[in-house]
Formats: structure tokens, C-alpha cells, sequence
């Protein structure tokens, strides 16, 4: 659920970058980053944790209008994926709005994908949530290596293994080169405000 | 608590960076006042605008005193407004105070500050359940520690969690040093299990395939634990060359251990009744004490594994279509059966094992691999004996 600050009359609803160590949160993150800084509350925070780093920033995205009077701030999150990091994973993921999950399109981390996804779940679990119903999009980073000859997992495949069930919207995407974020990060956005409009029963 | 506090409350409830995250977007100037029955003096954090400016934990001044704050996990608050005289020292942002604040306790650079032992056994005894000998409980240790496959080492702190029930992560740890509490979750509070010492591995041959990731157990250090992260790469590799029966005896010894873990856990919550009439009509396939060398898995039908006592028979676990019994010497597997029977319904069919083919196979294997396999054996052993004497 989303935070409502009375007195700024701000909406803060959170999204979190999950996804295999590796894969291209930080990426996503730094490329929108950059793209909103003017749009940008405070510096980016970048935690330098093992594996990955953690990166924090909250913004004001232009044209989403208000919802009842108040302004939507946008808070983004990546998380540590390893095992360790658990006190930082519960604090990110604690009344998280939306996910974005950004696989590896590299043939190399197919499991990986898988695996991280399966932690996804068991960690939404644990804050009561399902990923049935949290909104979420997938993401297929790293699309940009097959130029360079490197063994990717065909999108098809992706979806087979990480969406057959899920059914969600799914953007093929080069973080690196910024293909593919600001779609994602818009899908993502938009299902997270409809989620939030249908959960406090403004929509009707 | 003080009248004059605006907000107070128990930090296991509301923990620290909740509270950065409500005063900041409150953006409250004021003073935090933070108490731990562990540390000998409170603590402050003076907030400016929402924002924290300074903080005196101790000895320690500023940023370092709010870092030290993340480890008092368990304590009281309570905040009162009032105008802040004090020298702006901590200049970072609040989210980056919480991120780096949570990974440092994540990495143990933070101590946590709390009790000796923070799971305590004291369910078990007010319970009036007694098992291992007296209260205290068995240590068990492993094999020799084969240094080859340690591919890290690790130190984890007294009262320090090593892994969490229900988290996730395919590590294995060898203990080095010290001693580590195996605890499950029971809805009587936690049940200690096991103290397992040097030697022993933590973490399950089931890890190494795809299925395995979710922590059956916590473990947690009793006094300062150096732990050896085995290399799970080649462990795992090791397991995918076996036969698809040696990895079904496997799977079979670790889903054993669950099992019986799972009945000592509903003895220790007095769910369990023994069932009357268990045996009639059903047949003894292995008789208490047996040690033929035989191996079955089932195809069909169910057995039991129960044990006589003078009230009657007591079902330890149902063994189920897949489930492997019997007697393993060289594995050390069927221990169990010197204090348990095996009862079978009508209709149980079995296939036997190959032990010969099983027996090379083993034989094959690398001594730190034969040491968790031999660990998760003696550990099926005595939860199968703590089990017997828990009813």
C-alpha cells in the first residue's frame, strides 16, 4: 500500500527492480535516473552491496496527473539479491506497489532467472502479498548482446519459462543502451496506479 | 514512557527505519530516545526538518552512533518535539542512512544487539517435555573437515542467524568452529532441534537440486561459529552425475529428516496421539533392531514407521510413494531402525535397490560429499530416538 503523506499531499507509491544479481536493475535504474533527473526529489543513493549494488531515489514523473488533489511521487528501489541481505530486502520489499522484474536474456542464466523469480514469490509471501496480484512486468534485459554474438535466451523461450503463468506485460530491452526502460518503467507505473485506485475503491 | 513523548513504541514493531521513514516524511524536528534492556545506556538521534542530524550511542557520536542504532533490534523509542541544539554532523540522506545502515547489519559489520541466546528453549520446558539427555541438548558432530571443497570462510557472531526457516539459499556450511542451534518454527514458539559442532554441514543434499531453496530450519550461532562455505558448484555437480537412484536415496534421507523432524515438533505441540489399531491387519516388514542389508522404495500403497511403547504403537511417519526405507550400512542410513519398525499396508509395493551398484557408487564420491550425506543420516538417527522418547 502506498504512503500517504497528509501533509504534503503526496502519494508515495513504491517500485522495486527485482531480478538475478547481474542483470541489470542498476542499469535501469541509473539510465531513468538520468532521463528524470530535472524531475528528481533528492540525489540518487547508491549502496554499494555485494554482488549488486542497491540503488534508492524518488521522483515526480510529469503527466500523471493528481489522484484526488494529490501528487504522485514515485519511489524506485533495487534489492540485493543474495541470501545475506535480509534485513535490506524486507525493508525494501515492506509495502511494496509495484515490481519490475528484469531477467537476463543471456543463455548462461536461464536458471538464474527462474531461481530469482521463485525468491520473488516466497519473498512477497512473506509480506503477505502474491504475485498473482501485485503489479508486475517483466522485463528481457540485455537483448542488445545478440549484435555482438553472445548466446541469448530467444524472447519465446523467456516467456515460457518466466510468464506462462504470470500472464504479464513484458518488454524486450537494452538497459545499457536505454531501450526498452522508459516502456518499462511506464507499464509498470500505470498498473501500479490502476492497482492503487482499485485497492482504495477510487475507481469504480 | 514519558507523557511528553509524541510517539513511542517497541522497536521489534516499528523498527528504526520505519521511524527515520514516518519522521522524515513528517519532516519532525526533535529528539529520539531509544532504550535497550542489552545496552547499558540509551541512546539519541536528534532530527532537524525530518532529517537526522547527530546521535550519541555510547562512545559513539553522529553517523556512527545512528549505524550502531540499526543493530537494536529490540527495544523501546519514544520522540519528543522540541528545538535541536546540537552540531549538524550527519549530512548523508536519510534513504542512504537506512540502505547502508541495513546492509551493514546484513553483513555483520553491525553488531546486533540483543540477548546471549535469542531462541530460547524455554517452550520445551514449560511444556514438560523432555528429550536428549537432561535439557541439555546432544551436540552432534561430523566427519573431518575436508578443506578442499571449503571455498570461504566465514564468521558468524554469537546469537548471530546463519540462515533463516523459510529463506532462501542453496549454501552448505561446514562448522569449523563452535556450535550451531537448529531451530523450527512451531506455533508453541521455537523448538530447538539440534546443536550440531565441528564437522557437521548445514544446509541439505537437497539444495544441490533444482527444487531445493527453501530453508527448512534456522541455524544460529551458540558463541562465535567459523563456518566453511563448501564449494555448492561442484557438489552439485557431483550430485548430477549420480544415477537417478543413488539422487532418489538422497532426496528420499533428506525428506526423511523433514518427516520425523516434523512429528518431533507435533510431540513437542502434543498434536499427536498414538493411533489405536495401527498394526492390525498390516504387516511387519522391519522388525525393531533389524539390520538386513536391503533398501526398498515405494511404488504403491503406504508403510509406517511406528515404535512399541507400553501404551501401544506410536506412528512416527507414513512412508508414501517414492519414500525409501531400509538398512544402508555403509551410508550410515537406516540407523533409525534399531529403535523403530516398519509396518506395511496390503496393497504396498516395492522395488529393491541395487545395493551392490549403490555401494560403488558411494564408494565413488568425494569425502566432503560422504560427509553430508553421513551428517543428514546421523541426524535422521537421533530426531528418529528423540522422537521415540519425546512420546
Amino acid at each position: 500500500m502506498a504512503n500517504f503523506n497528509q501533509r504534503e499531499r503526496v502519494i508515495e507509491c513504491k517500485l522495486v527492480y527485482y531480478g538475478p544479481g547481474r542483470g541489470g536493475k542498476t542499469t535501469n535504474l541509473q539510465h531513468i535516473f538520468k532521463a528524470f533527473k530535472k524531475q528528481a526529489t533528492e540525489e540518487m543513493v547508491s549502496i554499494n552491496t555485494k554482488g549488486d549494488r542497491t540503488l534508492f531515489f524518488d521522483f515526480l514523473p510529469m503527466g500523471l496527473g493528481k489522484i484526488r488533489g494529490c501528487e504522485v511521487k514515485v519511489q524506485l528501489y533495487t534489492v540485493p539479491g543474495q541470501v545475506k541481505y535480509d534485513s535490506t530486502r524486507k525493508m525494501v520489499l515492506k509495502n511494496v506497489d509495484g515490481v519490475v522484474f528484469v531477467a537476463d536474456s543471456l543463455k548462461v542464466r536461464r536458471k538464474e532467472n527462474v531461481l530469482s523469480l521463485v525468491d520473488l514469490q516466497q519473498n512477497l509471501a512473506e509480506q503477505k502479498k502474491s504475485i498473482f496480484e501485485i503489479p508486475l512486468v517483466l522485463q528481457y534485459n540485455k537483448r542488445d548482446l545478440a549484435h555482438e554474438s553472445i548466446p541469448l535466451l530467444p524472447v519465446k523461450l523467456m516467456e515460457e519459462d518466466l510468464n506462462r503463468k504470470l500472464k504479464v506485460p513484458s518488454f524486450p530491452a537494452s538497459a545499457l543502451k536505454g531501450t526498452g526502460v522508459r516502456a518499462t518503467l511506464q507499464e509498470c507505473l500505470k498498473l501500479t496506479l490502476q492497482h492503487l485506485q482499485r485497492e482504495l475503491k477510487w475507481m469504480r | 514512557m514519558s507523557e511528553k513523548a509524541l510517539l513511542a513504541g517497541d522497536l521489534r514493531f516499528v523498527t528504526l527505519s520505519d521511524l527515520f521513514q514516518i519522521l522524515g516524511g513528517n519532516r519532525n524536528t526533535g529528539i529520539l530516545h531509544i532504550t535497550s534492556q542489552y545496552a547499558p545506556a540509551p541512546g539519541l538521534i536528534y532530527f532537524v526538518n525530518g532529517n537526522p542530524v547527530n546521535a550519541m550511542c555510547g562512545p559513539l557520536v553522529g553517523l556512527d552512533a545512528i549505524y550502531a542504532f540499526f543493530g537494536w533490534t529490540e527495544g523501546r523509542f519514544e520522540f519528543h518535539q522540541q528545538a535541536v541544539q546540537v552540531e549538524h554532523v550527519v549530512k548523508n540522506s536519510r534513504m542512504e542512512i537506512i540502505l547502508d545502515g541495513l546492509r551493514m547489519l546484513d553483513e555483520g559489520i553491525i553488531k546486533k544487539v540483543g540477548p546471549p541466546f535469542p531462541i530460547k528453549v524455554s517452550a520445551v520446558q514449560s511444556s514438560g517435555l523432555k528429550y536428549g539427555e537432561g535439557d541439555a541438548l546432544p551436540i552432534i558432530k561430523g566427519p573431518l573437515v575436508n578443506y578442499m571443497y571449503v571455498i570461504d570462510e566465514e564468521e558468524f557472531l554469537d546469537g548471530e542467524r546463519i540462515v533463516a526457516e523459510g529463506a532462501h539459499g542453496n549454501w552448505i556450511w561446514v562448522i569449523l568452529e563452535g556450535v550451531v542451534e537448529i531451530t523450527k518454527q512451531t506455533s508453541n514458539g521455537p523448538m530447538t532441534i539440534v546443536r550440531l559442532g565441528e564437522g557437521a554441514t548445514i544446509g541439505t543434499i537437497t539444495s544441490l537440486s533444482w527444487q531445493g531453496h527453501v530453508r527448512s530450519a534456522t541455524a544460529t550461532a551458540v558463541g562465535n561459529v567459523q563456518l566453511g562455505v563448501l564449494d555448492s558448484e561442484r557438489l552439485a555437480e557431483e550430485y548430477a552425475s549420480l544415477s537417478s537412484e543413488f539422487r532418489e536415496l538422497l532426496l528420499s534421507l533428506d525428506a526423511r529428516l523433514m518427516k520425523i523432524t516434523d512429528t518431533l515438533s507435533d510431540l513437542f505441540m502434543k498434536k499427536t496421539k498414538p493411533p489405536d489399531g495401527l498394526i492390525d491387519g498390516k504387516e511387519v516388514i522391519i522388525e525393531e533392531g533389524c539390520s538386513r542389508e536391503e533398501v526398498f522404495t515405494i511404488t504403491e500403497g503406504e508403510a509406517y514407521m511406528i515404535r512399541r511403547t507400553p501404551q501401544g504403537c506410536l506412528s512416527l511417519l507414513t512412508l508414501q510413494k517414492g519414500d525409501v526405507f531400509g538398512y544402508v550400512p555403509f551410508m550410515d542410513m537406516g540407523r533409525e531402525f534399531r529403535c523403530a519398525s516398519v509396518v506395511a499396508s496390503k496393497d504396498l509395493k516395492v522395488n529393491r535397490f541395487d545395493i551392490d551398484s549403490l555401494r560403488k557408487e558411494y564408494d565413488r564420491l568425494s569425502p566432503a560429499f560422504k560427509g553430508i550425506i553421513e551428517h543428514t543420516a546421523t541426524c535422521v538417527s537421533l530426531t528418529t530416538r528423540l522422537a521415540g522418547k519425546a512420546s
